[in-house]
């Protein structure tokens, strides 16, 4: 395990090499907020509810989606690991004695702490100035969220690496990151709430659900499943895609030819 | 005890062939060509433990490929490999402690951490105890004289300096085996006499067995004795570098500097390269060379004379030729 931390080690000391992009992301993760809130108060149009959905519940909903954006998104490692097997870069994995499914995995981690600690500081800042403009979350919510948060991470991240994984048999998998966005703005929750679409019980037969809409849900205690349901659906497809994942990892270079080298 | 055994190693790669224009592309969405080339074929070949072996060949003769076999980057299409005792294609941990890959064009290291940060990171990945750390990093920073250079940014280094680190980070774990791919890439003579002084004294402090990849003959006829030479996927040559390139050179220059002005006469079978007053540049054949000294001895007044073979260019150029 100790080559795992040290990998997020690395990660973490080489974010802060380029400082004014982590604080620039956290600053204009507000900026989001502040939009959603004017969208959705000209789709509320003065309503009280919309879709089971308050005004201010809608806005907490939006705010928490960007707190978690770092952790449920690992476009750079996924771009990352595509080219370096498209260049044959990838080879720098393979001749080391790690695993890089493992690397992925607490690569992800590393890079989205920080981000993740700078948006929840800035974005707690901006619910506490404008408090009636948000739901009050309760602590015990917010707890019984955080191993949902942690699963939903690493399913993501599963996700992530199974899609770079692509590359050694497609070879240019761009096609691929145009579906998974759309996943992941429709189906992951990211932008809209997925009982307003789906009604509340289809949302936990999608896997995409567990990384975004619930984790959310559940530290706003909206969620209609109970949280030991959702945990047990979450950590049965972690397994299914960290087999998947453990799969491919062994066997996707098979056909890897370091092009490039 | 034999540390690198390869048997009929065969590599064959597929690609598709498009037809050129917009055309072509267009036509290619719908069909491709598959065509299979072969990389390397039947390729046998073994290496002592501690052994010094130069592997040569021109651009695309299957050297990479040979390498990237040996590592376990690709697999062979055909045939058996053990490296350190192990089939490299099994990509087993242990296998990986075993052998460390440079390849001149790639970096291990953090563009824009320290590079002890990046030998860091290889003490955890190759689990090296505390001591054994140390006391490698001691000995290979001041082997390299680098001491003073841990701590910076890698970015700010020298093309020759981010060489050294990469083989200091290469050699932390101490590999029994390591494969160099053109290691001096790009450095210029003083760092690439450095980099080859190190890895002698690296190699025989430590007995590592060594496989280096380069063009530069110099890198190979200083630090190997043995050397493969590699042309169109097939092993032609593998044996002694010198001796090879002795079979090659067919023709000395001798150039001779007189202290009066002199007129050299014509000689059989010599080219006048150049040819002043007072020097004369002239290319002999092997055998000629004694007749024609002679004959330039007795025109008297010489002030100096050099004898050199053929450019080293040129005789690989022979070689790969198999002229």
């Amino acid at each position: 395990m100790r080559k795992y931390f040290a990998v997020m080690s690395m990660e973490i000391k080489n974010s802060l090499a380029y400082r004014a992009d982590t604080w620039l992301t956290a600053i204009f993760s507000v900026f989001s907020v502040a939009l959603a809130y004017l969208l959705w108060s000209a789709v509320f149009g003065g309503a009280e509810v919309f879709n089971g959905f308050t005004l201010p519940q809608m806005t907490t909903y939006y705010l928490l989606t960007g707190i978690l954006a770092p952790l449920t998104q690992s476009d750079g490692l996924m771009h990352d690991f595509s080219a370096e097997i498209k260049s044959g870069s990838y080879a720098k994995y393979m001749v080391k004695p790690m695993s890089p499914l493992a690397y992925f995995i607490s690569a992800s981690f590393a890079r989205a702490l920080f981000p993740t600690i700078l948006s929840t500081a800035v974005l707690a800042v901006a619910m506490l100035s404008f408090g009636s403009y948000f739901q009050v979350l309760q602590l015990l919510d917010l707890f019984k969220a955080v191993p949902l948060i942690f699963l939903g991470a690493v399913l993501s991240m599963l996700i992530a690496y199974i899609i770079s994984m692509a590359t050694f048999r497609f070879t240019d998998i761009g096609f691929l990151y145009a579906i998974t966005n759309v996943v992941k703005i429709f189906l992951a929750g990211s932008l809209i709430p997925l009982s307003m679409v789906f009604g509340p019980k289809v949302p936990m037969y999608i896997p995409f659900s567990y990384t975004v809409y619930y984790p959310v849900v559940v530290s706003m205690g909206k969620s209609d499943v109970p949280l030991l349901s959702a945990l047990g659906v979450l950590s049965a497809w972690t397994l299914v895609l960290l087999g998947v994942a453990l799969m491919l990892q062994k066997r996707a270079p098979k056909t890897f030819e370091g092009v490039g080298m | 005890m034999k540390m690198i055994e390869a048997h009929n190693l065969t590599k064959e790669y597929t690609y598709f062939e498009k037809p050129e224009g917009f055309k072509g592309s267009v036509a290619s969405l719908f069909k491709r060509d598959t065509k299979t080339r072969q990389a390397l074929s039947d390729f046998s070949f073994s290496v002592e433990e501690g052994e010094f072996v130069g592997l040569m060949g021109p651009n695309g003769a299957g050297k990479t490929t040979l390498v990237k076999m040996l590592t376990g980057i690709i697999n062979p299409s055909r045939g058996d490999v053990r490296v350190a005792g192990y089939v490299p294609a099994n990509r087993e941990a242990a296998f990986k402690r075993n052998f460390a890959v440079v390849m001149g064009q790639k970096s291990q290291l953090w563009w824009d951490l320290p590079a002890s940060d990046s030998l860091l990171l290889n003490k955890e990945i190759y689990e090296i105890p505390d001591k054994q750390y140390r006391d490698s990093v001691a000995y290979f920073t001041k082997l390299f004289e680098m001491e003073s250079y841990l701590s910076v940014p890698v970015r700010k280094l020298s093309l020759g300096e981010r060489m050294k680190f990469e083989l200091i980070a290469s050699l932390l774990h101490m590999p029994k085996v390591l494969f160099l791919d053109e290691p001096t890439i790009g450095l210029d003579a003083v760092a690439q006499r450095q980099i080859r002084e190190m890895l002698k004294s690296a190699g025989r402090e430590r007995g590592i067995t060594l496989m280096l990849t380069s063009h530069y003959t110099e890198d190979l006829l200083d630090l190997t004795k043995r050397c493969i030479i590699v042309r169109s996927g097939q092993k032609i040559y593998d044996g002694d570098l010198q001796s090879l390139l002795a079979q090659h050179s067919t023709y000395s220059t001798i150039t001779v500097t007189f202290s009066s002005a002199k007129q050299v006469p014509p000689l059989p079978g010599v080219q006048v390269l150049e040819q002043t007053d007072y020097k004369v540049s002239l290319r002999v054949p092997k055998e000629s060379v004694e007749c024609c000294l002679k004959a330039l001895l007795e025109l008297s007044d010489v002030a100096d004379i050099k004898i050199a073979d053929d450019d080293v260019t040129l005789l690989v150029e022979r070689v790969y030729k198999g002229a």
